[in-house]
């Protein structure tokens, strides 16, 4: 989707990445989470690029913002399954964003405040060949929120503050070849305390992530139309993580320099076949540090109940990863019967080393024994695409897909050193007809798989460096209906429905559950129209599904901490309640000399429909209640653009 | 003039938002769990408070109802041989949750207790291996099982389960002396030398301090001495406090200092005891109904706001102590509420 159509969807406050959140296939994230569930996938399976980089995260603490600027972004796409050879090391979807070219003449930028932040930017043409473009934001949402809300809310969901800031270099040699320096910095810091007389039960988190990304974006059309494209780039990411609840204290830290370089050779050897062939080269050295519990932070198959404190039982580990995949592809898309069909196979090869510091957990002065492993994944995929007219189209992919264990479970102590990637398959299958020049409807049915998921060791007594074993399994299946209507006269937005189901389990003789983020149904209604005059409204509606939970089905009381302890019934067979939300947008353009103001107000849960995000107790487990989310949120903002 | 224009405009955005935002969050959940109304167990105090594998250990329970403590209640005990496995992220294995065979095997892992008020459990010579730092048995040809991980004050504790009428069954954990694993020699020589088993608390004192009264009243057990009078209504601060320790005490009431293997920074260290105190009362509200310090805290005293009923009568308060090692111990004081 284009930058300047997705800026105007009800709900995304004007940043066009959020609008991601309201594509066909994604499930709506709990509120203050951020997270990106496309097609069942765990959000931490889904990749997201910038200008082919990967960066660890689209959107800040809360899901309020994502990490790029509006200003910088040309187009996102989503494709959360089936995609081609020239991305991997992912077993979900991938989005990816391209920022638009650095090929203004004169100065432009813009100025933003809205209640969640104050963000500007400004592009230059320095000459004819060089521009710069410099861009930042800083949030004062929580500020905002602390004033809106019950006092109580930021004990619940962290208020999350935000920076982020991009700066760009660009030198065009010519109409054919470009080169581009690009900075990317990005921090989210949240803190809250719940005080309480009880020592026990006082409770403290502080939680940041910054990462910084440079890289740099080589571009050449040759003469026969061949394009070369080569980004190598570096980067940092450093999370952290400090908890307490009780005595419990939970500390992780993070340390990860990663290197690399995507290139490509894309050129039309034949009429009716054009080739691309390219490098996908990741290397990462991570180090961590850990303290606390193994159950805490929680992982996705726990069966827990929100606020329930974690075992008491401490561990400490550091430890260091690296790694190095080297991934050569190629990609051919061939042309059949007059255009009509269009075969496209890749492959990608992606062998891949990883050495980690610690085999078994410290014991006393003896010296830490390391370990080397290493994997080489063939991965082939294809997509077909057949036209038997100008109105209907039909495609069909499929393709096997590896990702590699986390560094995070690598830990001799928490997790497992020796697991191995995990694999997937991925089948898709879509028809779109186009309804008349602006509307079209398409349909899509999607079964992906995966196997040698992490998951927490099942037995009474496991194996040491063994508290994660490789035996987890997946699957998703699904389909969606989008009906979409392109911007004309004024007028574009979208109708979809998805129906999916997603389910895990811990090995193959285990009972199958849904998946923690499993949403049967969503269903969005996107609509913008430009009155004139500068006017604009939007609306949008979002049906969906509540996360599946696990019921409270009796409890008992510890005497040694004064706790009652929940008794699980079966896992996820419970759901939140459904979540509706009505979001609206309404927007004057003012033209000032040469530039233009926008002020609008984005009002989130018109109906203020008193939405469940999460399901609570009471002290003894006896009686369930739902924290609800945010009310009625106007968003009254202003953007300034010269 | 303009800085204050631009702080005026931001203060009526704000406004305006807050005047269209209604409360949201946090559902209403009042924790009432401190009115004694029905019979249940209270607390489990473990004496001694710390034992070794194969030492013998009375198990006492206190338990209340809407007139005081019970002296004649029956439990039934339950000690559970279950290890916890990594994905059950409470503190128990549910295996403990469930009632004993009536007639045991010596495989079984839940072996039922002599029932009464108190019990005796033998602490499993295998304690260590089953709840503590040893690697449990392998099976045949695989490599060491992991050993549990000790809680933030180095211990590990074997699970005895309580079962009562209707009530909710209680987990009751007796901590077990077990030798850390993993560290140097000098350190475990060193923890060895200066660890100090963990001493039950007692609570040295409690008095009342009635809203408009200059002068506490002292709270004696109940039939021990001349209950103190409230009237209906009042608000009264209930204090209870605890002994001084001295750091090289061998033993103390109140919250010890002890050695332990700070897994973080890897070397010994001396830590106080947290100490808790939990409130609960037949009749009326307190708030909060669990206050103490934590271990940075030196003070030996703790309290809380006791409302008393709207009805003249008796009302028991029960003050049960807890230390962060798993000591315990209760005591239970009737109050004369009168009508003004």
């Amino acid at each position: 989707m284009l930058a300047d159509e997705a800026r105007r969807v009800p709900g995304t406050s004007g940043d066009v990445l959020r609008v991601v959140e309201s594509m066909p296939g994604v499930a709506r994230a709990t509120a203050g989470s951020g997270a990106l569930v496309a097609w069942g996938a765990a959000p931490e399976d889904t990749r997201v690029f910038v200008d082919g980089v990967p960066v660890p995260r689209l959107y800040h603490d809360g899901g309020l913002r994502s990490v790029v600027g509006a200003d910088l972004v040309r187009s996102v796409e989503l494709v959360p399954g089936g995609y081609g050879a020239a991305f991997g090391r992912g077993l979900g979807g991938i989005v990816t964003v391209a920022t638009r070219p650095l090929d203004d003449t004169g100065t432009h930028g813009s100025l933003s405040l809205d209640v969640f932040d104050l963000g500007g930017s400004v592009r230059t043409a320095l000459s004819d060949r060089w521009h710069v473009q410099l861009a930042g934001r800083r949030s004062h949402v929580d500020t905002a929120l602390r004033e809106i809300a019950q006092r109580d809310v930021g004990d619940l969901f962290p208020l999350p503050h935000y920076t982020d800031a991009q700066l760009r270099i660009g030198y065009r040699a010519s109409a054919r070849e470009s080169l581009e320096l690009v900075s990317l910095l990005s921090t989210d810091t949240t803190s809250r305390t719940a005080r309480d007389p009880d020592p026990a039960r006082e409770t403290h988190e502080d939680r940041t992530l910054a990462f910084g990304r440079l890289y740099l974006k080589y571009r050449r059309e040759l003469a026969d139309g061949s394009v070369v494209s080569v980004v190598p780039f570096v980067g940092l990411d450093r999370p952290e993580l400090t908890s307490r609840f009780g005595f419990v204290t939970t500390e992780l830290r993070e340390r990860t320099t990663l290197g690399g370089v995507r290139a490509s050779y894309r050129t039309r050897a034949e009429r009716w076949l054009v080739l691309e062939t390219g490098l996908d080269l990741d290397v990462r050295t991570a180090a961590f540090t850990r303290t606390g519990s193994t159950a805490a932070p929680a992982r996705e198959g726990d069966v827990r109940v929100f606020g329930q404190p974690p075992p008491g039982q401490l561990a400490r580990d550091t430890w260091r990863v690296e790694s190095i995949g080297v991934a050569p592809y190629v990609e051919a898309d061939i042309a059949l019967f007059g255009d009509r069909v269009h075969v496209i196979p890749g492959l990608r090869i992606d062998p891949n080393a990883r050495s980690t510091s610690r085999l078994l957990p410290r014991e006393g002065d003896t010296p830490a024994r390391g370990g080397f492993s290493q994997d080489l994944s063939i991965e082939p995929r294809l997509a077909v695409r057949y036209a038997p007219s100008q109105a209907v189209t039909l495609r069909a992919a499929v393709g096997s897909y590896r990702q590699p264990a986390a560094a995070q479970d690598a830990s001799a102590a928490f997790g497992n050193p020796t697991l191995p990637p995990a694999r997937g398959i991925h089948t898709v299958a879509s028809a779109a007809l186009r309804l008349s020049e602006h509307l079209s409807i398409e349909a899509t049915t999607f079964y992906t798989s995966a196997s040698r998921l992490a998951v927490r060791s099942p037995f009474e007594a496991p194996i040491r460096a063994e508290a994660l074993v490789p035996t987890g399994i997946a699957r998703s299946f699904g389909a969606q209906l989008l009906l979409r209507h392109e911007l004309a006269r004024g007028f574009f937005g979208w109708l979809s429905y998805s129906i999916v189901r997603s389910e895990r389990a811990a090995n193959d003789e285990a009972p199958t559950r849904l998946f923690d983020f499993d949403q049967t149904h969503t269903l969005t209604a996107v609509a913008s129209y430009d009155l004139g005059a500068g006017f604009e409204l939007g609306v949008r509606l979002r049906v969906a599904s509540g996360y599946p939970r696990t019921q409270v089905v009796g409890a008992y009381w510890d005497a040694r901490a004064d706790l009652y302890q929940p008794i699980f019934g079966a896992q996820n067979g419970t759901r939140i309640p459904l979540f509706f939300q009505l979001d609206a947008r309404a927007s004057k353009r003012f033209h000032i000399a040469t530039t233009e103001l926008e002020v609008f107000l984005d009002v989130q849960n018109v109906t203020n429909r008193s939405n469940a995000e999460e399901l609570v107790y009471d002290a003894t487990y006896r009686t369930r209640r739902a924290i609800t989310g945010l009310p009625i949120l106007p968003s009254l903002g202003a953007a300034w653009r010269f | 003039m303009q800085r204050r224009a631009c702080s005026t405009i931001a203060r009526l955005v704000v406004a305006t938002l807050a005047m269209t935002a209604l409360p949201c969050c946090n559902p209403d959940l009042a924790d009432d769990s401190f009115l004694v109304d029905t019979p249940r167990v209270l607390a489990v105090q473990a004496v001694p408070a710390e034992a070794a594998p194969g030492d013998r250990v009375t198990l006492h329970a206190l338990v209340g109802d809407r007139n005081g403590a019970q002296t004649d209640a029956t439990l039934d005990w339950t000690l559970c041989r279950a290890r916890k496995p990594l994905s059950e992220l409470g503190p128990v294995s549910r295996a403990c949750l469930a009632p004993a065979p009536r007639e045991p095997t010596p495989d079984s892992e839940l072996v039922p207790l002599e029932p009464g008020l108190s019990t005796q459990v033998t602490l499993p010579r295998d304690a260590c291996r089953l709840f503590g730092p040893n690697p449990p048995e392998p099976a045949p040809g695989e490599p060491a099982g992991r050993p549990i991980d000790p809680d933030g004050t180095g211990g590990f504790y074997v699970p005895v389960t309580v079962a009562f009428g209707d009530a909710p069954r209680t987990l009751a954990s007796v901590r077990v002396f077990c030798p850390l694993a993993g560290l140097t020699q000098r350190d475990s020589a060193e923890l060895t030398r200066r660890y100090r088993r963990n001493t039950n608390p007692a609570i040295a004192s409690l008095l009342l301090v009635p809203s408009g009264s200059a002068e506490p009243l002292e709270a004696p057990q109940d039939g021990s001495g001349q209950p103190p009078t409230v009237r209906v209504g009042q608000a009264v601060r209930l204090n209870a406090g605890w002994a001084s320790c001295a750091s090289d005490a061998e033993s103390c009431t109140g919250a010890e200092l002890y050695a332990r293997f700070d897994v973080r920074d890897r070397r010994i260290v001396m830590q106080r005891e947290a100490m808790r105190i939990s409130w609960l009362t037949t009749a009326g509200a307190l708030s909060p109904a669990r206050s103490g310090r934590d271990a940075t805290d030196s003070a030996t005293e703790a309290d809380t706001l006791w409302t008393a009923p709207d009805v003249p009568g008796d009302v028991v308060l029960f003050v049960v102590a807890r230390d962060d090692r798993g000591g315990s111990s209760f005591s239970a004081h009737r109050v004369h509420v009168v009508a003004p």
